[in-house]
């Protein structure tokens, strides 16, 4: 991922008393990038004003139209069809051949942004009512939040990326190695029943008490722990907690993978005592 | 068909795989300062380098032999993940005096009439250098559907080139070059002159930051340390009868000795032609020889010994493990209270980060 397109390009701003679109003379840049986190981010800098930061949202595939206006030259539009939101572009690089190519370029990285099992809707889906905050201040041209049927795509899963994004930037971003720490391993490291537990799951030639700790402190582990702590927290949790016989009818209520994985475990131990 | 995996660039798991496919008395040691005389004066012999450096997408273009002796092994690396292998097989089928195996053997005799880029395509159908290097892929617990992950700008992704000597000049053999790279030649000691065109790309990678490693591909010392040990006392052994037979009275340790090594096989029974001062200084030597050398065997040993066990675990599922010591945290009541504290933590964090 990480892929990035930069379009010379000024804007055209709406005046609310004449109802029109107005050219803006600064000289401008657009930049879209979709990032590792699979989120397309869409920006537009005033070169004129030190590369001042005048424009910035979130834009999804399959609700963002990028064309040119018909019969006006070199004006293109950007159109949000869930949003019915409207901004309007005129390019600004030398080469008026070159238009289309960054057109083109913007088409693949949106296209690039991985929606999975786009669907139809038929009927409305009943969503949170409630619009995060973060979405509703970061998206400042957003205006009507009219909820159309959105069709050809996932609801559910615009909503997920919504609340990934949410979770990023309020950093409640807990890793497995955060709640195994250090004190507590190395008090595991020196209780027995934890010995006799575990023994059985180390490498087939290390299952003594000597080798115990240095599997522990071993880079392979935290690699191991990194590793699922990752799986946790990526798309595909549901399954990963799933793989590990863990109920994970709650990612339903718990958003992070990795607090749902603690609360799989913890409701699982308890279902195993209520049964002895 | 089955895939290369990426693997680790650790000295153990090139040893390890190394003896996989069936080399004898080969092992690789990583060189933490190409002029630490002593550590390379201990290495010796080296068959060849490896240096190993961040892996770009903007390739870059030496100067190639497109002529060059046909007995010189060169292929290009046309399998993914493969170039580790393929720069320490460089090393390896260079290398009259390394015992190759069977395998190795095989390969060599299959492709010499096919040009570099063929011989690379070969090498993914020798299973047990496959298999060998395969055997050492990070489990990967999870099965997903997405899209394998390409490695990017920025990933720890390295490239391996190695520097070899042969008949009289050193060569630097890089897989995505078209043909060998000429270094120089040499006359006795072609360390020397490797040591410039790799000091040279250090010096480069240290300025653009770009991390490295150098690796020798050097007699196993274990071997060395046996080897050292047979011909001592084969030494002893000689001086011992020697002595006897001029008539010295041996000591009871002598005697006991020379009866210990007597009954060894491979003994050289000819006489020495020396004083006896001569032959008490040449036992002297020979005793310390092995002195020295037991106890490099026994730091090999446990170095051995360490790498199996490191190696067991890279092997190793750790997430029945992990998931197990989960549970058990929460069967001892301690899961729930681990949670809180790191959330606790991570709340602290977050405000201290705000504060600033």
């Amino acid at each position: 991922m990480n892929q990035e397109v930069n379009i010379p390009c000024g804007r055209y701003e709406f005046n609310q008393e004449t109802r029109k679109v107005v050219m803006q003379k600064d000289k401008g840049l657009l930049n879209l990038i979709l990032n590792d986190e699979n989120e397309l981010w869409l920006k537009w800098y005033n070169l004129d004003q030190n590369r001042r930061l005048d424009f910035e949202r979130v834009i999804f595939k399959g609700t963002t139209i990028f064309e040119k206006v018909k019969g006006q030259h070199r004006v293109y539009l950007l159109k949000i069809t869930d949003e019915d939101s409207k901004y309007f572009f005129w390019m600004q690089n030398e080469d008026v051949n070159q238009d289309q190519m960054y057109i083109d370029q913007f088409k693949v990285i949106v296209d690039s942004q991985i929606i999975d099992n786009l669907i139809e809707f038929e009927a409305q889906i009943p969503l949170n009512q409630q619009q995060p905050e973060f979405v509703a201040n970061q998206n400042r041209q957003f205006e009507n939040q009219q909820r159309q049927p959105l069709i050809n795509i996932n609801q559910l899963q615009l909503l997920e990326l919504f609340q990934q994004q949410l979770y990023r930037h309020t950093k409640q971003d807990l890793s497995l190695s955060d709640i195994l720490s250090s004190e507590f391993l190395f008090s595991v490291i020196q209780d027995q029943d934890y010995f006799e537990a575990l023994k059985e799951y180390l490498p087939i030639d290390q299952q003594n008490i000597q080798y115990f700790k240095d599997n522990l402190i071993s880079p392979q582990f935290q690699q191991a722990l990194d590793q699922l702590c990752l799986a946790l927290k990526g798309r595909e949790r549901s399954s990963v907690l799933q793989q590990l016989e863990l109920d994970n009818s709650i990612l339903e209520k718990e958003y992070d993978g990795v607090i749902a994985f603690i609360q799989a475990i913890i409701k699982l131990i308890k279902e195993e005592n209520k049964n002895i | 068909m089955q895939e290369w995996c990426t693997i680790e660039s650790d000295p153990g798991v090139f040893t390890e795989l190394i003896n996989a496919i069936g080399v004898q008395g080969v092992q690789v040691e990583e060189i933490y300062d190409l002029n630490d005389e002593q550590q390379i004066a201990q290495m010796q012999p080296i068959y060849g380098f490896i240096f190993l450096f961040r892996w770009t997408s903007k390739g870059e273009k030496r100067e190639c032999l497109k002529i060059y002796d046909q007995d010189l092994f060169f292929a290009n690396q046309v399998i993914q993940n493969a170039c580790a292998t393929q720069a320490i097989i460089s090393i390896l089928l260079n290398c009259p005096q390394i015992e190759i195996g069977e395998a190795l053997k095989n390969y060599k005799e299959f492709v010499i009439a096919l040009d570099p880029k063929e011989r690379g395509n070969c090498l993914g159908a020798v299973d047990v250098i496959k298999t060998a290097h395969n055997s050492f892929a990070r489990p990967e617990p999870f099965i997903f559907s997405n899209d394998k992950k390409k490695a990017k700008e920025g990933d720890d992704v390295f490239h391996f080139v190695s520097y070899i000597p042969f008949k009289g000049k050193v060569y630097e053999l890089d897989g995505l070059q078209e043909g060998p790279i000429l270094i120089g030649e040499y006359q006795d000691d072609w360390i020397v002159r490797a040591k410039e065109a790799i000091l040279n790309r250090i010096q480069h990678y240290q300025e653009k930051e770009t991390a490295f490693t150098l690796l020798a591909v050097n007699q196993c010392r274990r071997f060395k340390a046996n080897k050292i040990i047979e011909q001592s006392q084969n030494e002893i052994f000689l001086s011992l009868k020697t002595l006897e037979f001029i008539g010295v009275d041996l000591t009871e340790e002598q005697k006991q000795l020379l009866l210990q090594i007597s009954n060894q096989q491979n003994i050289e029974q000819e006489l020495l032609q020396e004083s006896q001062q001569e032959l008490l200084n040449r036992l002297t030597l020979a005793k310390n020889r092995i002195q020295e050398a037991q106890i490099t065997l026994s730091e090999e040993n446990a170095k051995f010994q360490k790498y199996k066990e490191e190696n067991s675990r890279r092997k190793h599922n750790y997430i029945p493990f992990i998931l197990e010591l989960f549970k058990m945290a929460q069967r001892k009541g301690q899961l729930e209270g681990l949670l809180e504290k790191a959330q606790q933590k991570q709340q602290q964090k977050l405000q201290q980060q705000m504060k600033k």
